[in-house]
């Protein structure tokens, strides 16, 4: 049988799906090295005609494929145990499936929402699905086993936030940008409505919403003038990530925001902030004071978000670029090749 | 317009075509020629057992000509079987004669299987009569024995005195005695 | 599983068509190694067969060879046989003949048979009733006869008579020649 599978090249399937498009990521492995790889995007957030034939046209060529899609359920999350009797303090584990990591960590999801992906892919069938936790895992290997740091990772729809300490997962949420979005929503019509009043700019009506939620968390940080002094800037430039460096010299990074962009990277920072703050607060994790925050962005945000987070947090904020697709399939490579 | 196989259609279809090649070779080099000779050998084996049969069906009339011949000619060929036995002719064919006496065996000469002893007699008979009855009745004797030259008659008294040869025949096939016995013959 | 919450679907060669392909090939070639195998056998079994009967068939031929000679031994036997009791009813006739030959008024004392000659010895009243009656039938016989006389007291003579054949076949088969 291995040798009648080093006959036949392997090929990985790699779904991330957004908002309203299924990205797909096929990558082709000869003899456990990578010799061909391909994307495509489909509009569509579960499956389509087109989306099928690509992914069936890799599939058939031989029969060891692996198919699989990033788990963007509501309901999943991480906690900092492994244990059965544990668990139960941090989150209700009866509708959920759960998994054990490094012996330290669970990250974990609805059942339902398990059968609901398989059942949506059934006409290809589906081989791993993979929680984005486990993925930030592995895309921050490096420096997962430091100091302690947040780890998050930016989609399109979803945020999904995890605190390590030298490879010990110490606080994770998983954040649904819909559902709070809604609130959100009904306030920024307003302010809309607003400003088509009063003719005002937009930058200030995001600052009137935000003066009243925190002033309070500005207290506890000192003045806003802080922010001006060399040292902080200083501490800037020796913590500064290459990545980092390469983020701000390219052109990725929009200096002319538009309203949604500008919206939503806020509403990220809103939302990590109200994590980390859920963080401090709740006495089941031991937390400790967070100095820095690395950002998987699969999205593409604003310099905005990182100056939130330097500005009102006062961390340090290294953003990394990452593929979904890519860290999906290498999670399947290393499922599968190893 | 290219047609793509996918790579495990494209195995199957090798592997399928590679078999069936196998077959066909198989079939035409090795089934065939095996089978020209499997037809080669059941006719050669028919023929022979044929040819057998016909063997055997002749041997079997041979066979029972022989033994109809041996049957028909049993008394003849006892007799050339039959060892030479002076007393038993002496008391077979006393009848024929007043008195009978015989020479010993000899052995006169061999022909092909048949060797021929000689006897010599000296007999007593009351008329030729007799003489032609021993001569008629020596046929069918135990043995094959011809009456030759030299014939003697002498008249004495009321009786003639005969002698005469006797030539016994026999096979020799497997007989390998010789009886030398003397006796002179009264004359 | 390191990372998935599920376990992959079994990967295996041997899909339904694999299957279904091997299985039609293997019995195809099983049945033509079955075949093949069948006329190996048979291929022995003819040359074994062959050998036997070629073994009885030559066992047949000297049986039959023998029988012959037997059979041809038997009739030469019986021929044997036939022709000395055939000789042994001429020498009858023969000698039936010879004393008929005599007549009455001869008597004769003594006879000597051989193969090619005759010597008798008799008693006759006189010459002529000898040279008559006996001599004459004795010379168409034999190729030379030679008789003597002797007298006797009463006027009878004694004669000898010595008659000889001068060919290989025994003359004494013949016409009974009764002259008397």
């Amino acid at each position: 049988m291995k040798f009648l599978e080093s006959l036949y090249i392997k090929v990985f399937v790699s779904i991330v799906v957004e908002k309203e498009a299924s990205d797909v990521y096929i990558s082709i492995y000869s003899k456990n090295k990578l010799i061909d790889s391909y994307e495509e995007s489909y509009d569509t957030n579960s499956i389509d005609e087109k989306m099928i034939s690509f992914i069936k046209s890799y599939t058939k060529e031989t029969p060891y494929f692996y198919i699989s899609i990033l788990d963007n359920s509501k309901n999943q999350g991480a906690i900092p145990t492994c244990s059965k009797n544990l668990m139960s303090n941090y989150h209700d584990m009866s509708e959920s499936t759960h998994k054990c990591q490094n012996s330290q960590w669970t990250h974990f999801t609805s059942k339902n929402d398990l059968y609901d992906i398989e059942r949506k892919y059934q006409d290809i069938g589906i081989d791993f699905i993979f929680s984005p936790f486990s993925v930030l895992s592995n895309f921050f290997k490096d420096k997962i086993d430091g100091p302690i740091g947040v780890f998050v990772l930016l989609q399109g729809e979803s945020i999904s936030l995890s605190v390590f300490e030298n490879s010990e997962l110490i606080y994770a949420q998983h954040l649904d940008m819909n559902i709070i979005q809604d609130t959100e929503e009904f306030e920024t019509i307003d302010t809309v409505q607003d400003i088509m009043m009063e003719g005002e700019d937009d930058g200030i009506d995001l600052d009137s919403v935000e003066a009243d939620e925190e002033m309070d968390s500005l207290d506890d940080f000192g003045d806003i003038e802080d922010l001006d002094d060399l040292d902080d800037i200083d501490d800037f430039d020796k913590t500064e990530d290459v990545e980092e460096e390469f983020y701000q010299e390219s052109d990725g990074v929009p200096e002319q925001e538009s309203e949604e962009t500008f919206n939503e990277d806020y509403q990220r920072f809103t939302h990590i902030q109200k994590s980390i703050h859920n963080f401090y607060e709740d006495s089941n994790y031991d937390s400790e004071f967070l100095e820095n925050i690395y950002i998987a962005d699969a999205v593409g945000v604003t310099s905005e978000l990182k100056r939130y987070f330097e500005e009102e947090l006062f961390m340090n904020v290294y953003i990394r670029q990452i593929a979904l697709t890519t860290e999906v399939s290498e999670l399947a490579v290393s499922e599968v090749l190893t | 317009m290219k047609i793509k196989i996918s790579r495990q259609n494209i195995y199957l279809i090798s592997v399928s075509i590679f078999l069936l090649i196998f077959v066909l070779i198989f079939s035409f080099l090795v089934l065939i020629p095996e089978g020209k000779g499997y037809r080669e050998n059941r006719t050669e084996f028919m023929k022979n057992s044929k040819e057998l049969r016909k063997y055997q069906d002749f041997y079997d009339k041979k066979q029972a000509q022989l033994k109809d011949l041996q049957k028909k000619h049993r008394a003849v060929i006892v007799a050339f079987d039959n060892k030479f036995n002076a007393k038993r002719f002496q008391k077979q064919y006393k009848q024929n004669f007043s008195s009978l006496e015989l020479s010993e065996l000899k052995k006169k000469s061999k022909k092909d299987e048949f060797t021929t002893y000689e006897v010599n007699t000296s007999s007593q008979i009351s008329s030729p009569k007799s003489f032609y009855n021993f001569l008629e009745a020596v046929n069918k004797s135990d043995w094959i024995i011809q009456v030759n030259f030299p014939i003697n008659f002498k008249r004495d008294g009321e009786l003639i005195k005969s002698s005469f040869t006797m030539q016994v025949l026999s096979n020799t096939r497997d007989e390998n005695k010789t009886k030398k016995v003397e006796k002179k013959s009264t004359h | 599983m390191k990372y998935s919450y599920i376990a992959p679907r079994t990967k295996t060669v041997f899909t339904p068509e694999v299957k279904l392909m091997l299985t039609f090939f293997s019995i195809t070639i099983f049945m033509l190694l079955s075949t093949y195998a069948f006329l190996l056998f048979k291929e022995y079994t003819f040359l074994s067969d062959l050998k036997s009967i070629q073994k009885s068939q030559s066992q047949l031929q000297t049986d039959l060879s023998k029988m012959k000679d037997d059979i041809v031994f038997i009739q030469k036997e019986n021929d044997l046989a036939k022709s000395i009791q055939t000789k042994n009813l001429v020498l009858k006739d023969s000698i039936t003949n010879l004393f008929d030959l005599v007549p009455q008024r001869i008597t004769l004392s003594q006879a000597k048979l051989d193969t090619n000659s005759l010597v008798l010895y008799g008693i006759t009243p006189n010459k002529d009733i000898y040279n008559f009656m006996l001599g004459a039938p004795l010379r168409s016989i034999f190729h030379r006869t030679y008789s003597s006389f002797y007298p006797v007291g009463n006027g009878w003579l004694r004669f000898v008579s010595t008659n000889y054949t001068d060919d290989d076949l025994p003359t004494l088969e013949g016409e009974a020649d009764n002259e008397n």
